[in-house]
């Protein structure tokens, strides 16, 4: 047992990747959201050579996909070293194909998950346990966190318990509320995992490796006659697995002094009611159950964290004898199921206690807030006898599965305070509560905990920033409710949000502002005026752009801000408080020079003397209005969806107004924004070869992408040409994620009411959902044909007849004349409709060709996604779309790195660039993604750079869509990744390819089959006008790398130049042909 | 043919022109051509301490750029460290490789750490000598004169300590006894001592009312400072004597070998009159020579030195002041004019 614990201020992610990275040989991985820190982090200590507890740097690979990081790891356990991986929601379904592989083969390894909400009706980035649950079949033994602390401690556990068991551990945790929340633990030095580890269990492990030395057919197939009798040869193992688990948990506490156990009971000994539930509730059920107990309630809980193998005896064993009713919570949903997945392991474990009343519920979806008030909701409607099958956090006003949530309690500690910040992305006021909250954490005794909330649009939006303070350990797993101390840094927020909701009687109130301030309280709603007059609330501004600019800190008020909220939160006593932040700053800048500390000192003081404490009138006639965020008449659906959606009020939205399917309609973004729509293509227009200009309105409007993102324009482009009969297959990117986030869309329609339909299957399947959707078209086009010859004949009317057959030899064509034709057959069978009472053969052919009218003229599909899906995850489908003859079009839009999820490396970044999982340059060439796509001849390839040259990039559009056939373009995309300033982008992109680096080119096969070389130079790189040189030294993610190992830079730097080169060479000889 | 090498630091040069650190130097073709005009030694570009502070900063900065920018963005770029003197250093072995005459480092720190650690490092490039770069400008009232000048000798006692090249200090004329301060670098090891560092003065623009920074490049007078100080301490010190500033024809160059340097530094004379300026200093050079049957620099340095000089009172203040009186254009303008003449105390 240690002495008096060090603590560290952490977030979930960082504490596991650090206990796997101790553990583990090899990492395996991938990004995707919440768990992509966890490869990160993994990948640049490996980087920077830190060594695991074995003394060597773990070997850290990224894969293509969730599923090559399983196989590699599958493979990595098969030839004998320990390897780890991290993954969340559809990266785990992806994965367990080779878990059940893993765990069939009894290969111990640890899985570490920040659990998130799995794909449905929509996807969600943000955490339940549905993925976790959706593997609870594949042998792998599950270990459930509930915080920080213990998400840190068994990582641990996992990781010893898996090598003596040789059963492999899926450890999971809440992702965001435990991966992205900032806590204060205490951290294990890896000379204790030293300590704890038994290596023979270690060299038992790698006994087994697979080895010409000692050589063996290792798993092969079984048939009929044995395969079961092989399936049961893992019993054993499964019924000591508990047991294991149980010996590493004692010898943690031993090491440590902390206690873990299996199924934790917690209450009252004698309580009649307790819940049973699993990951970051349990901390907010055990807070309530301690407020509870204090006011005489016989209640307790089941912290459940071996999930699996569910260990019977000792779950049964910390039953209170006295419970007579027990509600089991899922975050998770199995529709059609008679319960979710723990209720149903509870009710078999009791299904010899008929005494006991079990029900199920479900809380938590998508990170769904559940907190103290939703606890005491669910022990009253356990009292009540209520119904099997509840939800608790939302109103379903459909089915009635809900609970109402009758009365709101704070059972947060006595002495906390709770701050509240609302600030913008990037503006600097998250990273500054991370330090606030490191700067406190690591200088007083005091608990803190940070979590951050943020707004999905890529456009920038809103921050806010929850913090608290306190002398115990923090068990809130839940947003603030109450709230002591708020901080507006961005006063347009006023009217729009709920600022100063659950403000407590005297709490502190802190606003950045220009303005004096007696003119302040004036600014406030009429609510915040009443707030503030009822609750005596302390009103304190600062004018921190004012101050920043003042002391030379440019635009960043964060240090303003985080000064201001130092002196007069309460915290910690102000004088305390600011020599705490002095000498933080004075660490912080220790190498960067004297006069950087001055002047951030400097900043500290003036802030000081700065704020104002803000006059409150004892009436006020001025006071602002809410703000109308959507315009008067937009209907229901914006009245009850969108407005509140964007006054953060959505989780008040009943079942009811939700669409059964997630779709929503298009046009609406329009309804959530002022100013310009964004820049129309109408240059087309005036193109040559865009014959018939078919729409001056864009199809996409005020698409929420990041400003100056170097996506939208192709998207403009593509949609401007066809949108009237475009079908859009999206991959799960940045691009869906403006293009398809709940409740609005940025796609819209033209005054006819046509526009593009768009849909979002997963990140891997995107160019088979395309390709999908072609087949769709093709058999209901194939269908109408059946059909109207079959009509023809027996139509009486000649004007209808007549329509039909020119319909037919208009079949193929796309032309207005076709489209127009289109139209008037539409009108010309609504009238035979009308009067038609023929022949029951007719009036059937005439309801068929009814259903179908819309298919007279093709759809163009097309199939978008970025570099991620195109080069990486979604290869192997794109190469098989590719290699068909069916009718698509590809569209890549190539950032050169994984945008969505925070700049990871792809296939297509280049080399010398500097991207996550790349983080000392990338050590090889960008894949050439259109050669590759030539090579089976009958694709159409275009590469394009619309900042280069938007007329020849728009030529590749229309002859992309004209071949009838498959046809890709990859587009060079500027992306805030890149790291310049995104005004320049038209500058930037023209660089890309004078310097050589992005050739621009088309390859169309139907020009050979006229005889003709099929290739066509664009932008032929004949000679350097821009050296390379320059148009890399103006992007951040080349520039660091210069900065930070210039040798390696230049190295690369050189090679790349080759790259560009060869790629021009093999670019070349195609020309040749 | 005359010979023009000369001792420089404990090198051998093939004559006394060294080029001094300035940006022209970063240049890798430029360094061929300056060895191609005869240059006998380069002074790599100074590395600053400070500019890798700011860099760095920057570089932090520009990471955080779009950090926390929503749920999925924490971060946009990996975490990368400042690689501190690496670029300067790489830098640096590239002109090692491109020029085979001497080539030496220069250095100006803040920390004193720092300087032994980035003076090992540049050592490790294979230069021959490094200059260590005093530049101090000094806005505080509370430093202690005293105080500075024994924080540099420390500073210089612990970098000759560290390396194996000559160690040259570059210095500023501002000390209250800037004699004595040589004095006792030159006890700790200095190996040569370059006359004077130009230090940073911005001007001030009356119309916009700020302050501006032009590029501060010598003058053909500027060169007197250091012709006095090279006088004074010819035979004085161990340490090389390298005179620079205001140093723009062969002639310059003759003035300040009479004086007691060993050699000089060019770098305005460059930026002015281009590369080539440094074939007609030498052919100047040859040609005085020649003229007047010197036949090595060695027959007449430090003839003028005050060590050298019959007049004893060549290099006191008298003579200075001596020489302003009988300036007519100094009578001319000075506010007192007509009065002052035997008002010499005045002064």
């Amino acid at each position: 047992m240690k002495n008096t614990p060090t603590y560290i201020n952490t977030d979930g992610n960082s504490a596991v990747a650090n206990i796997a990275y101790g553990f583990s040989e090899v990492a395996a991985i991938y990004p995707i959201t919440p768990s992509s820190d966890m490869g990160e982090k993994a990948d640049a200590w490996s980087a920077e050579g830190r060594k695991n507890i074995f003394g060597e740097r773990v070997d850290v690979v990224q894969m293509q996909s969730e599923g090559g990081a399983a196989g590699a790891i599958h493979g990595a356990l098969t030839g004998g070293a320990m390897a780890t991986t991290f993954t969340a929601s559809q990266g785990l379904m992806l994965m367990v194909p080779n878990m059940f592989k893993i765990a069939g083969e009894m290969i111990p390894t640890v899985f570490h998950v920040s659990a998130r909400s799995l794909a449905c009706q929509a996807l969600s980035i943000f955490g339940d346990h549905s993925d976790v649950m959706a593997t609870r079949g594949t042998g792998f033994a599950m270990l459930s966190s509930g915080n920080v602390q213990e998400a840190q401690d068994l990582a641990v556990v996992a990781h010893l318990a898996t090598l003596e068991a040789r059963i492999p551990f899926l450890h999971f945790f809440d992702g965001f509320r435990t991966s992205h929340s900032i806590q204060k633990i205490v951290p294990i030095e890896y000379e204790t995992l030293r300590d704890m580890l038994d290596m023979k269990y270690v060299e038992e492990f790698r006994k087994l490796a697979l080895k010409p030395e000692e050589p063996m057919c290792k798993v092969g197939a079984q048939n009929p006659d044995v395969y079961f009798q092989g399936r049961e040869t893992v019993n054993k193992y499964y019924d000591a697995c508990p047991g294991i688990v149980k010996k590493y948990m004692e010898l943690f506490e031993k090491k440590t002094g902390r206690k873990y156990k299996l199924y934790e009971y917690v209450g009252d000994p004698k309580a009649t009611k307790i819940i049973i539930s699993m990951g970051s509730s349990i901390e907010t059920i055990e807070e309530t159950i301690n407020y509870l107990l204090k006011k005489g309630e016989k209640v307790g809980a089941i912290k459940a964290r071996l999930y699996r193998p569910f260990a019977l005896d000792d779950f049964l064993s910390v039953i209170p004898t006295t419970v007579k009713k027990i509600a089991v919570l899922d975050r998770t949903k199995e529709p059609g199921s008679l319960g979710e997945p723990l209720f149903l392991d509870v009710v078999a474990a009791l299904r010899t206690r008929p005494d006991i009343q079990i029900i199920g519920g479900r809380y938590g979806l998508s990170s769904k807030e559940f907190t103290p008030s939703m606890v005491k909701a669910v022990f009253d409607h356990v009292e009540a006898n209520g119904w099997h099958g509840f939800t608790v956090g939302i109103h379903d006003d459909v089915t009635k599965k809900s609970i109402s949530v009758k009365e709101e309690i704070d059972t947060e500690q006595e002495g906390i305070v709770r701050c509240k910040f609302w600030g913008y992305g990037s503006d600097g006021t998250v990273s500054a509560n991370k330090n606030a909250i490191k700067i406190i954490g690591e200088s007083t005794d005091l608990f803190v905990q940070g979590y951050f909330q943020y707004d999905s649009n890529k456009s920038g939006g809103y921050t806010v920033s929850h913090l608290r303070f306190g002398k115990k350990p923090i068990q809130s797993e839940y947003l603030l409710n109450k709230v002591d101390f708020v901080a507006l840094h961005r006063p347009q927020y006023i009217g729009q949000y709920d600022i100063l909701e659950g403000i407590s009687k005297g709490g502190t109130f802190l606003i950045n502002s220009s303005q004096k301030p007696e003119n302040i309280f004036r600014l406030f709603t009429r609510d915040m005026q009443e707030t503030i007059w009822k609750k005596k609330i302390n009103v304190y501004a600062i004018d921190a752009s004012k101050i920043a600019k003042n002391v030379g800190l440019g635009g960043r008020i964060n240090s303003v801000m985080q000064t201001a909220f130092f002196k007069v939160s309460g915290v910690v006593p102000e004088a305390e408080a600011i020599a705490l932040i002095k000498k933080y700053v004075e660490k912080q800048f220790a190498r960067k020079g004297p006069e950087i500390v001055e002047m951030n000192w400097k900043a500290i003081d003036v802030t000081c003397e700065a704020i104002v404490q803000v006059p409150i009138p004892n009436e006020s006639e001025k006071f602002a209005e809410i703000t109308q965020l959507i315009p008067a008449g937009s209907g229901d659906f914006a009245d009850y969806v969108i407005d509140p959606i964007l006054r953060l009020k959505g989780d008040t939205i009943p079942v009811s107004r939700m669409p059964l399917n997630g779709a929503v309609p298009t046009g609406t973004k329009k309804l959530e924004y002022r100013g310009t729509p964004g820049n129309a293509a109408t240059w087309i227009e005036k193109l040559p070869f865009v014959q018939e200009p078919y729409i001056a309105e864009p199809y996409i409007e005020y698409a929420p992408s990041c400003s100056g993102c170097g996506e939208v324009p192709y998207i403009h482009l593509a949609t401007q040409l066809f949108g009237d009969r475009m079908m859009i297959a999206n991959a799960t990117g940045c691009t869906s994620i403006y293009g398809g986030t709940f409740p609005t869309t940025p796609y819209t329609k033209d005054s006819k009411g046509k526009g593009p339909a768009w849909a979002n299957s997963l990140f891997e399947d995107n160019a088979e959902f395309g390709f999908g959707m072609r087949l769709a078209v093709n058999a209901n086009r194939k269908q109408l044909k059946t059909n109207v010859h079959a009509l023809i004949p027996l139509l009486n009317n000649a004007p209808l007849r007549a329509a039909l057959e020119k319909g037919l030899q208009l079949f193929d064509a796309v032309t207005r004349e076709a489209r127009d034709h289109a139209d008037e057959i539409k009108r010309l069978l609504g009238e035979e409709h009308l009067r038609s009472s023929g022949k029951k053969e007719l009036r059937i052919l005439l309801d068929k060709v009814i259903e179908l009218q819309d298919y007279f003229v093709d759809k163009s599909v097309w199939i978008f996604g970025g570099d991620g899906w195109a080069y990486d995850i979604g290869f192997g489908g794109l190469d098989h779309v590719m290699a068909s003859n069916k009718n698509v079009n590809v569209l890549v839009m190539d950032t050169e790195v994984y945008s969505n999820t925070g700049g990871q490396a792809s296939k297509a970044t280049p080399r010398g660039a500097v991207a996550k999982f790349a983080s000392d340059g990338k050590k090889l060439g960008k894949k050439n993604l259109g050669l590759m796509m030539t090579t089976y001849g009958n694709a159409y390839v275009a590469v394009v750079n619309m900042g280069m040259d938007r007329e020849k990039t728009a030529l590749a559009f229309v002859g992309a869509e004209r071949h009838n056939g498959p046809s890709i373009i990859i587009a060079y995309s500027p992306c805030i990744a890149h790291g310049y300033d995104m005004r320049l982008t038209k500058k930037q992109s023209e660089k890309a390819s004078k310097s050589g680096y992005w050739p621009m080119y088309r390859f169309n096969p139907d020009l050979r089959t006229e005889g003709k070389n099929p290739f066509i130079w664009d932008v032929p790189v004949t000679e350097d006008t821009v050296s390379f040189k320059n148009y890399l030294e103006e992007e951040i993610r080349y520039k660091t790398l210069n900065l930070s190992n210039p040798e390696e830079a230049l190295r690369l730097e050189e090679l790349a130049e080759k790259d560009n080169e060869q790629r021009f060479k093999d670019i070349k000889h195609l020309s040749e042909v | 043919m005359v010979d023009l090498t000369t001792k420089y630091c404990g090198l051998t040069l093939k004559n006394p022109i060294v080029v001094g650190a300035s940006n022209l130097v970063t240049d890798l073709d430029n360094l061929v051509k300056l060895e191609k005009a005869g240059a006998a030694a380069i002074v790599y570009k100074s590395l600053f301490e400070e500019q890798i502070q700011l860099e760095s900063l920057d570089m932090e900065n520009a990471q955080e750029t779009f950090s926390n920018w929503d749920a999925e963005h924490d971060s946009f770029f990996p975490k990368l460290k400042h690689g501190g003197p690496a670029e300067h250093l790489l830098r640096l072995r590239q002109a090692r490789k491109a020029v085979s005459i001497p080539l030496i480092g220069s250095l100006n720190c803040v920390y004193r750490d720092t300087w032994v650690e980035y003076a090992q490092k540049m050592a490790d490039t294979g230069i021959d000598a490094l200059e260590l770069n005093f530049y101090t400008n000094e806005v505080g009232f509370e430093t202690d004169s005293a105080a500075l000048v024994n924080a540099q000798i420390d500073v210089l006692k612990d970098v000759h300590r560290s390396i194996r090249i000559p160690v040259i200090v570059k210095l500023s004329p501002f000390y209250t006894n800037t004699l004595s301060v040589i004095a006792k670098m030159d006890r700790v090891g200095a190996s040569g001592f370059v006359l004077f560092n130009r230090l940073f003065q911005p001007d001030i623009d009356i119309d916009k009312e700020i302050h501006h920074y032009p590029y501060n490049f010598s003058s053909e007078n500027d060169s007197r400072l250091a012709l006095r100080y090279a006088g004074l301490l010819y035979s004085n010190i161990d340490a090389s004597i390298i005179a620079n500033t205001g140093i723009f024809s062969g002639h310059d160059i003759i003035k300040m070998l009479l004086a007691g340097a060993d050699a000089v530094q060019v770098v305005s004379a460059i930026y002015k009159k281009g590369i080539p300026v440094i074939e007609s200093m030498l052919a100047e050079m040859t040609k005085w020579m020649e003229k007047k049957k010197y036949p090595s620099i060695h027959e007449f340095r430090g003839k003028l030195s005050k060590e050298n000089m019959i007049d004893p009172f060549a290099y006191k203040r008298a003579q200075y002041v001596d020489i302003l009186m009988r300036s007519e254009i100094f009578m001319q303008y000075h506010p007192k004019h007509g009065e002052l003449k035997n008002d010499q105390d005045d002064l």
